[in-house]
């Protein structure tokens, strides 16, 4: 999973060192053709609806809407979906080689400010976000051979059982972050990137139960729990496609 | 700006890895429960049943040996404390109208081998088979042993006619066995060649037919099917038996097994038992059929038909002439049929164990069916082994301390449960009576060096207990199920002893009181038990 997300985040350096150098060869270019534009400056709050996109990342694939509030300051509101998949590992945990079958899904809103510090495209954000249905369900079972005096118990999986451990968070988190909105820029489209985490209100809710041979197994239940405290922080990576109004 | 993305996205993975990993300290443990079918045999000394015989060896042979294992799932079969417990292997798990068979045979020094032939049903989880052992030095009431020595002429026959009497201190109620060898009457080996010696060695034992420490000893339990009836052919059936005899000669070693001419056999029968065939007291002048039992082969044939007469002292006895020798047996058998259960409405929410006494309607005295355990759920349906055709009488009675798994006669007073009328070919329903009774419920687990391959053992064990202070044979409680059981049949606030054995080689014994109706336990695995439990 780490080597996933390292390579993940290399493709985006290289991305963003791209697509914002072109960008800013295409702003040279305007001033080299002199067409200056000239706006208009508005004064106080407003609600300008600015871009509509799509919003790819950490937090699953959804849609995100922006609109500027003043020169300063955007609001978002987006949601995104992680599509329930699968993926198999496998541990040692004392004497045994444990495979454990993950299925995750979540879903989340999420309401976002962003504060232009110095000019249009660095932006720091905060904001609030639910994850509703997030959960992850991790059936384990023991694999290779396993004797109970001279009989071999591991040659039916009906009989050998598993453990199940379900995770599940519905709660309210915080976010905090900052971002890029322009990494592309043209007249109608934009790239954005978007680093931060939500810090859960609440921590996971953890479950878990065995059948078969696995029955007592299930006094693991509070060592998850604790171990996953620290999972109440949620990294966001997320990249936006935006079209602008 | 770009220098800040770098520095951005290596914070953001440096904070990713820190999270801790999810099975961190976990422990796992398997435990095991092979046998969805156990069977735990008793053995024990039949004239003292809280004290098993020594140094029993066993051999499984049958249908399904391979299948057999001992509970703690090896090949090894040690009886430890009397007890063995064995498990069928899942894989050959009996099914509707196939049950599983094997046939377990017990020896030990000084005592009569004992065969057990052991048929299991797809809703019999549980079995108890309690295995009585004579000891022919020390014989129970009710059972006699006589050996005796006749010196032969130079070709091996007897001289003249011999009398092999009944023992000198049998009580007058016992249904003892003497043997008329007419002169002349010379020795034949299995092979059937005359064998020549100085002395016949002669070993008699007579059982009586109405004690139930000597029908527990009948070989290979009263049911059998493998039965040669008068017609030759092979059929099912259970002896009402009159009373039976396993008798032995040998002449220098060489065991005897025919004679060249017949001796005739004088088997008691007891007045005061009622004859199955005609509903009334056995008397003189009535007829009782004759069967021969070979041990090596678990086969009953039929031999002829005895005429009972007055034996000159007052009783009864069979007369009837052979010309080989084996287990005898003064029986009238009956059909059995191949199925016949029993549902059970307990009216509790967990399972619990029973006895069970199946009586043939015309026999209120001597059930043909005695102490069969059952471990029933309420609304469970459980099957009778081998029951005879034709009305019954079925008693069930509490699985308690006051009431034994080896005595019918020992019974605390009126059962929880009866029903009158046939086994076979219905599955009538036995609503039980219980007091309100509190279950003690037990959760207990071991815990174990980390290290270990189980950091946490859940056992499935049998449990043995007695009242304490009784000196009484232990009897089975109950089988705890991976660290789980429950039971009615312990009183709060007594004091028992409790057995359990594990690993086939090792007795663990607790006296304790019963002070709480639930018990969750994590014991610590002591050092020296380690290598036993968790690994």
């Amino acid at each position: 999973m780490q080597k996933i997300y390292l390579k993940a985040m290399t493709a985006v350096l290289a991305a963003a060192f791209c697509f914002n150098s072109a960008s800013a060869q295409d702003d040279l270019m305007k001033g080299a053709k002199g067409e200056a534009k000239v706006e208009k400056e508005r004064k106080g709050f407003y609600f300008q609806p600015s871009s509509i996109g799509l919003a790819v990342g950490t937090s699953g694939a959804g849609l995100e809407f922006c609109a500027g509030l003043n020169k300063r300051f955007n609001v978002r509101a987006g949601f995104g979906y992680i599509p329930k998949f699968n993926y198999t590992k496998t541990d040692e945990i004392g004497q045994y080689n444990v495979q454990t079958e993950y299925k995750t899904e979540a879903f989340q809103l999420h309401f976002f400010g962003d504060w232009f510090v110095w000019g249009p495209n660095f932006h720091l954000t905060a904001g609030v976000g639910g994850y509703m249905g997030a959960k992850s369900t991790a059936r384990s079972i023991p694999l290779g051979d396993i004797y109970y005096g001279d009989i071999n118990i591991n040659d039916d999986p009906n009989r050998m059982g598993y453990v199940e451990s379900k995770v599940s968070l519905n709660t309210i988190g915080v976010y905090a972050g900052f971002g890029w909105q322009n990494l592309i820029n043209t007249n109608h489209f934009g790239l954005s990137l978007d680093l931060g985490t939500y810090y859960s209100l609440m921590r996971p809710d953890v479950t878990m139960s065995t059948t078969g041979y696995l029955v007592g197994n299930e006094s693991n239940r509070q060592q998850l729990a604790e171990n996953l405290k620290g999972y109440r922080w949620l990294p966001n990576l997320q990249l936006g496609f935006h079209y602008k109004f | 700006m770009k220098k800040a993305l770098y520095i951005a996205v290596a914070l953001f993975s440096v904070c990713f890895t820190q999270c801790t990993k999810p099975t961190k300290d976990f422990t796992f443990s398997v435990n095991p429960k092979p046998f969805d079918h156990t069977v735990t045999m008793s053995f024990y000394d039949a004239a003292n049943p809280g004290k098993p015989p020594p140094n029993i060896t066993i051999t499984v042979t049958g249908q399904n040996a391979n299948d057999v294992y001992e509970i703690s799932g090896v090949k090894n079969y040690n009886v430890v404390d009397g007890i063995l417990s064995l498990g069928l292997l899942y894989k050959a798990n009996p099914t509707e109208g196939s049950p599983a068979s094997f046939t377990v045979t017990a020896t030990a020094p000084g005592y009569l081998s004992a065969t057990i032939p052991v048929t299991i049903k797809y809703d019999q989880p549980i079995k108890l088979i309690n295995v009585s052992m004579i000891n022919k030095a020390q014989p129970p009431a009710g059972v006699n042993v006589q050996e005796t020595n006749t010196p032969l002429d130079p070709s091996g026959a007897t001289s003249t006619d011999v009398v092999i009497p009944p023992p000198a201190g049998a009580a007058p109620e016992d249904q003892v066995v003497s043997i008329d060898i007419p002169s002349g009457t010379a020795f034949k080996d299995a092979a059937g060649n005359v064998v020549t010696g100085t002395t016949l060695t002669s070993s008699v034992v007579s059982f009586n037919s109405t004690d139930p420490a000597s029908l527990n000893a009948f070989p290979g339990g009263t049911a059998s099917e493998n039965i040669k009836n008068e017609s030759g052919a092979t059929v099912a059936g259970r002896f009402r038996t009159a009373g039976f005899a396993d008798i032995n000669m040998n002449v220098g070693g060489t065991e005897i097994k025919t004679f060249t001419q017949p001796i005739t056999l004088h088997m008691g029968v007891s007045s005061t038992q009622i004859n199955p065939a005609t509903g009334t007291l056995f008397a003189a002048g009535q007829t009782i059929p004759v069967w021969s039992y070979q041990t090596s082969t678990g086969q009953w044939s039929y031999e002829q038909v005895a005429t009972i007469t007055d034996n000159g002292s007052g009783g009864l006895e069979a007369n009837f002439p052979t010309t080989h020798l084996t287990y005898y047996n003064l029986a009238v058998m009956e059909n059995i049929c191949a199925t016949s259960s029993v549902m059970f409405n307990t009216g509790l929410t967990t399972s619990e164990t029973f006895l069970v006494d199946i009586f043939a309607a015309n026999e209120p005295n001597i059930p043909v069916v005695s102490g069969f355990l059952v471990q029933v759920a309420n609304g469970q349906t459980v099957s009778f082994d081998n029951v005879p055709t034709g009305n019954m009488n079925v008693k069930v009675y509490r699985n308690t301390a006051a009431n034994s798994q080896t005595n019918f006669t020992i019974r605390d007073g009126n059962p929880v449960g009866t029903y009158s009328g046939a086994l076979c070919g219905s599955t009538p329903t036995i609503t039980l009576n219980i007091p309100v009774l509190t279950p003690i419920t037990f959760d207990i687990q071991g815990q174990c060096p980390s290290s270990s391959a189980n950091p946490i053992v859940r056992p499935t064990v049998d449990v043995w207990y007695r009242a304490y202070g009784s000196g009484s044979a232990y009897q089975l409680l109950g089988q705890v199920q991976q660290g789980n059981f429950s039971t009615t049949n312990l009183n709060l606030n007594s004091k028992y002893d409790f057995k359990v054995i594990w690993g086939g080689s090792k007795v663990y014994l607790k006296t304790k009181i019963v002070d709480s109706t639930s018990y969750h336990r994590t014991i610590v695995v002591p050092q020296d038990q380690i290598a036993t439990f968790c690994q």
